[in-house]
């Protein structure tokens, strides 16, 4: 790549002291208590992972506990039916509570620096984010202490899990923990997905771009695909468990394999939610132990969005087993193949890039934790390529050897990698430096251990092992691997016990860590304080630190963009999405309570919904909502004019429209929501060609007379007309628009009409959402627009506030250009819904 | 420097749907295979069912050609076809990095297209394989 330097630096030097100052004040860290409101990336990134690293440990207790009660044969060290709860809270925490948590966690935390952005563009959101998940995983987690955690295995698979056999609160702690958890995993990606495409440096264009933000950026836009598909299908079935609307039950008509569907959409891309991230990291580590720059960058970026796609289409090859036509696993056949050449591409660069530099190779931990890495992960992939082949998984399938292999692809593909990354990044978190030696001992512990306990489990599998047994008799020859095993998961727990150690004895939280103590080449180990780097560097290749050897000293001294905070408050630059040509001066909020609080009553709305508190729920659900209002209302500022960063470049403070990054936001949400909805018209097709008998006429009560659909979609398309003119009416800054206060009033009460007058109609025809899965999925269509619209209400409700207090006009509209996008969406959802709950009866009856 | 006006958002839009044009195509023919075959096979079609299994071949034949051109014509052209839907004039750093990209991704979608689209000529279209 051409390498080209800026003519000269965008602004001169010496600083004044008083802007260093300045910065230091601005974004100190909350002390005490007070840290709960802290949103620096960097603190709420290091709790995050803490968490995660906390759940990671818990869960690998239970594995400790399981591999206890399967070292002999008829063990009764547990119960089975602990043995039960274990194995479902084991998967379930560390695929939801560690490793898609751990990655989001070093997306906020590493982003920004690797970004060299003051933060990433909605802090408050990555605070609340995790603050959810903390407070809800904890819960979640101790639901194990109580009896009372779930039984059905981490896919939680009906009819297993419908009431008639899992009685009880348990699984409902699932549905409702997990489900939330999701939420707050969706919010993070978010966040993710506007600071990669948004926050980048001048000059870091598409091209230069570190891997690991190419990595978090398909990664978070899977998530945004991935995970509405499960939150779905974690309604539906709590739901029928709650209120007995039937979707997975086969004798009213619903089909248990529905769930299967749905839970794979999102279970399967999951696998590679939590790799490409950690692919990324592998991607930033390897150049830098072997001093080379990384071979075949494009064809990685290719890699990394191919893996993306195609694990959309691999989720039936979970479900090989199920009867489905021959035809049908072709295909997902095809896609699993399919999907091993981007992961070739990858691997085979990482090898390149390590000939590349093999005189230069430092034998480092961390390089130690990829080298383990690279050889347990290939070994996971190759047995994926077995279990892809339909004839081996029929007879694999639900065996030890599945056991093995996902162990082989979750654990070398991410936990390896994630360790690695413990010991490379710390200096950005810790004043000290992680101890070479200990790292050595953790990782020959946890090497050595993970092959011991996982690798005979392929045995185990191919002898008939099934997986999930609680004990096994002593005459089938499982005892001496099973043994094995055992002894293997122990030695591994030591290797990270060894890791414990080692972060107590060297961990200490805080800036003024060695810099770029293994001389990367990357913008994340440029001098960092609270506020990120001192001015944001002009990047003119993807290696800036190698290219360009002053930097580090030019950032120090505020020589580049933004040296200063012109606002007076925290902000970082907006730059455009290709070629990161600046746009515009984001400012953003610091600490506050909002989100903390936002964050502990949400949760408890969930989590006592689980225990039929209603209406202590219902009301930690409105504080929850007042939380984010106040959250909100402290967000929106006033434009502060333009302001100089640097460069001759002046910079507006303020941008409504497509170039906001809050449009950005909203546009994503509103993805998530069509995804969510496309799920529905899935499922919905999916139980009429289950059962075409009981659709309406036929099979139910006859549809409503038209007059309700066509009146529905009236006060749809009314209501988005009304706002469209409410948003022409928008008054000069600091009057009051009566006109447009009435439109919105007026527009929120037709959405509220129209959903409403959908439910009348099917009520009024007798039909009973109980009564059978199509009559449950007609009233669901409802449940789906009335929910979207439940927030679009709160949210013309907040503009007209905003309208009444004068903090609402033309320029200064980006509340209510939120509020009318997602209102045109909802419109739009609607409009889709009463013509397939209205029309598809219509046109096959 | 200059900055940048609100098309510079629909560029990057614009060139973001470019260079996925190859894995969107992917998953379009991937949900209109696998939605007609099993919605088709669901309904028993034809006598005996002989005349819904060739429809099925035929959709899935059809689709997978009309996927692979379209892909293979994008990539051929894939300058215009960034004009066409980016509108934006990049530097050629740029601009060489988002074609080449799209043209991988467009190559590794084909062969997935062709992959999964070719079992109709080996295997049965609605027959459970044990």
């Amino acid at each position: 790549m051409t390498q080209q330097y800026p003519a000269e630096l965008p602004n001169k030097g010496p600083r004044p002291k008083e802007e260093l100052e300045d910065l230091e004040r601005i974004w100190a860290t909350p002390k005490g208590f007070k840290l709960l409101t802290a949103v620096n990336n960097t603190v709420v990134g290091t709790i995050y992972i803490g968490a995660a690293f906390l759940f990671f440990v818990l869960a690998g207790i239970l594995a400790l506990v399981m591999r206890t009660q399967l070292a002999v044969p008829d063990n009764n060290f547990v119960s089975q039916d602990l043995y039960n709860q274990l194995f479902t809270v084991h998967g379930t925490t560390m695929m939801f509570l560690f490793a898609v948590p751990a990655v989001e966690a070093l997306g906020v935390m590493l982003l920004p620096q690797m970004l060299a952005a003051r933060d990433l563009p909605f802090p408050r959101l990555s605070a609340f984010a995790i603050w959810a998940y903390i407070i809800g995983g904890l819960v979640f987690f101790s639901t194990i202490l109580y009896d009372l955690a779930p039984k059905g295995g981490w896919f939680m698979y009906p009819p297993l899990t419908l009431t008639e056999y899992s009685p009880g609160d348990n699984a409902d702690f699932w549905l409702l923990g997990i489900g939330f958890i999701e939420i707050s995993a969706i919010a993070g990606a978010i966040e993710i997905i506007v600071g990669v495409l948004r926050t980048r440096p001048p000059g870091m264009t598409l091209a230069r771009m570190p891997i690991f933000a190419w990595a978090m950026l398909i990664f978070a836009t899977m998530i945004v695909f991935a995970f509405p598909a499960v939150i779905l299908a974690t309604m539906l079935l709590e739901l029928e468990r709650a209120f007995g609307w039937h979707f997975f039950n086969a004798t009213y008509g619903g089909d248990a394999l529905l769930w299967q569907h749905l839970f794979w959409f999102f279970g399967h891309p999951e696998v590679y939610i939590i790799f490409l991230p950690a692919a990324g990291l592998v991607s930033m580590i390897i150049p830098t132990m072997a001093q080379t720059p990384l071979v075949g960058y494009r064809l990685i970026v290719v890699a990394l969005i191919a893996t993306g796609f195609f694990s959309f289409g691999l989720w039936v090859h979970h479900m090989f087993t199920t009867g489905i036509p021959g035809l049908s696993l072709a295909f997902f056949s095809a896609a699993s193949m399919a999907v091993a050449i981007p992961s070739g591409i990858q691997v085979f660069s990482w090898i390149a890039t390590l000939a590349a530099g093999k005189t230069r190779i430092r034998m480092t931990v961390p390089s130690l934790f990829i080298m383990g890495f690279l050889f347990i992960f290939v070994l996971g992939g190759l047995t994926g390529v077995m279990v892809a082949a339909v004839p081996f998984d029929f007879q694999a399938h639900d065996t030890y050897f599945i056991v093995a292999h996902l162990h082989y692809v979750v654990v070398g593909g991410m936990v390896f990698p994630l360790f690695a990354t413990f010991y490379f990044w710390v200096p950005l978190v810790s004043r000290k430096m992680l101890s070479e030696r200990l790292g050595r001992w953790a990782f020959w512990l946890m090497f050595i251990g993970f092959n011991t306990a996982f690798f005979p489990m392929h045995i185990t599998g191919l002898a008939g092992m099934p997986r999930r047994v609680w004990t096994y008799p002593g005459y089938l020859g499982w005892d001496l691997l099973n043994l094995i095993s055992t002894i293997g998961a122990f030695t591994m727990a030591a290797g990270v016990l060894v890791f414990i150690i080692d972060l107590v004895r060297n961990f200490r939280f805080g800036p003024g860590g060695p810099e770029n103590p293994w001389n990367a080449g990357t913008l994340e180990f440029l001098p960092n304080d609270v506020y990120s780097t001192r001015s944001i560097p002009h990047v003119t290749s993807r290696e800036p630190l190698w290219d360009q050897p002053n930097l580090a000293q030019q950032v120090r001294e505020g020589l580049h963009y933004l040296p200063n905070a012109p606002t007076g408050g925290r902000e970082t630059i907006i730059t455009s999405v290709i070629e990161a040509k600046p746009q515009y001066v984001i400012q953003m909020p610091g600490p506050s309570w909002t989100q903390f609080a936002a964050a502990a009553f949400t949760a408890a709305c969930f989590l006592l919904l689980t225990v039929k508190a209603v209406a202590v729920a219902l009301t930690c659900g409105v504080l929850a909502i007042v939380s984010c209002i106040l959250w909100a209302w402290q967000l929106d500022r006033p434009d502060q004019g333009e302001v100089d960063i640097g460069g001759g470049i002046r910079l507006p403070t303020y941008m409504t429209g497509s170039l906001s990054h809050s449009w950005w936001a909203m546009v994503i949400l509103m993805l998530v929501a069509a995804s969510l909805y496309i799920s529905y018209i899935f499922s919905y097709l999916y139980l009429w060609t289950v059962s075409p008998e009981i659709w309406a006429p036929g099979g139910s009560p006859a549809l409503p007379p038209l007059t309700y659909p066509l009146g529905s979609a009236l006060l749809l398309i009314c209501g988005s007309v009304l706002v469209h003119w409410a948003k022409k009416r928008l008054p000069a800054a600091g009057r009051l628009s009566l006109s447009a206060l009435a439109l919105l009033v007026l527009a929120a009460a037709l959405l509220a009409g129209a959903v409403g007058l959908e439910v009348l109609g099917h009520l009024q025809t007798g039909l009973d959402p109980s009564a059978n899965a199509y009559s449950a999925m007609v009233y669901m269509a409802s449940v789906l627009t009335g929910q979207a619209a439940f927030a679009v209400i709160i949210l013309c409700a907040f503009a007209c506030g905003g309208l009444v207090a004068r903090r609402l006009d033309r320029k200064r509209c980006v509340t209510f250009d939120n509020a009318a996008l997602l209102y045109w969406y909802t419109a739009a959802q609607g409009l889709c819904g009463l013509v397939l709950i209205h029309g598809f009866p219509r046109l096959i009856g | 420097m200059t900055r940048m006006t609100p098309n510079s958002n629909r560029q990057g839009i614009g060139t973001l749907l470019f260079i996925l044009t190859g894995p969107i195509v992917w998953a379009a023919h991937l949900a209109l295979i696998y939605s007609s075959q099993s919605s088709l096979c669901s309904f028993d079609p034809g006598e005996g069912g002989a005349g819904g299994r060739d429809a099925i071949a035929a959709i899935i034949l059809a689709v997978t050609a009309v996927g692979v051109a379209a892909v293979g014509s994008s990539a051929f052209r894939a300058r215009s076809a960034h004009g066409l839907t980016a509108r934006a004039d990049l530097p050629a750093e740029t601009i060489t990095f988002i074609v080449t990209i799209m043209r991988v991704l467009a190559a590794l979608s084909i062969l997935a297209m062709l992959y999964a689209g070719l079992g109709v000529v080996f295997l049965p279209a609605c027959d459970s394989l044990r």
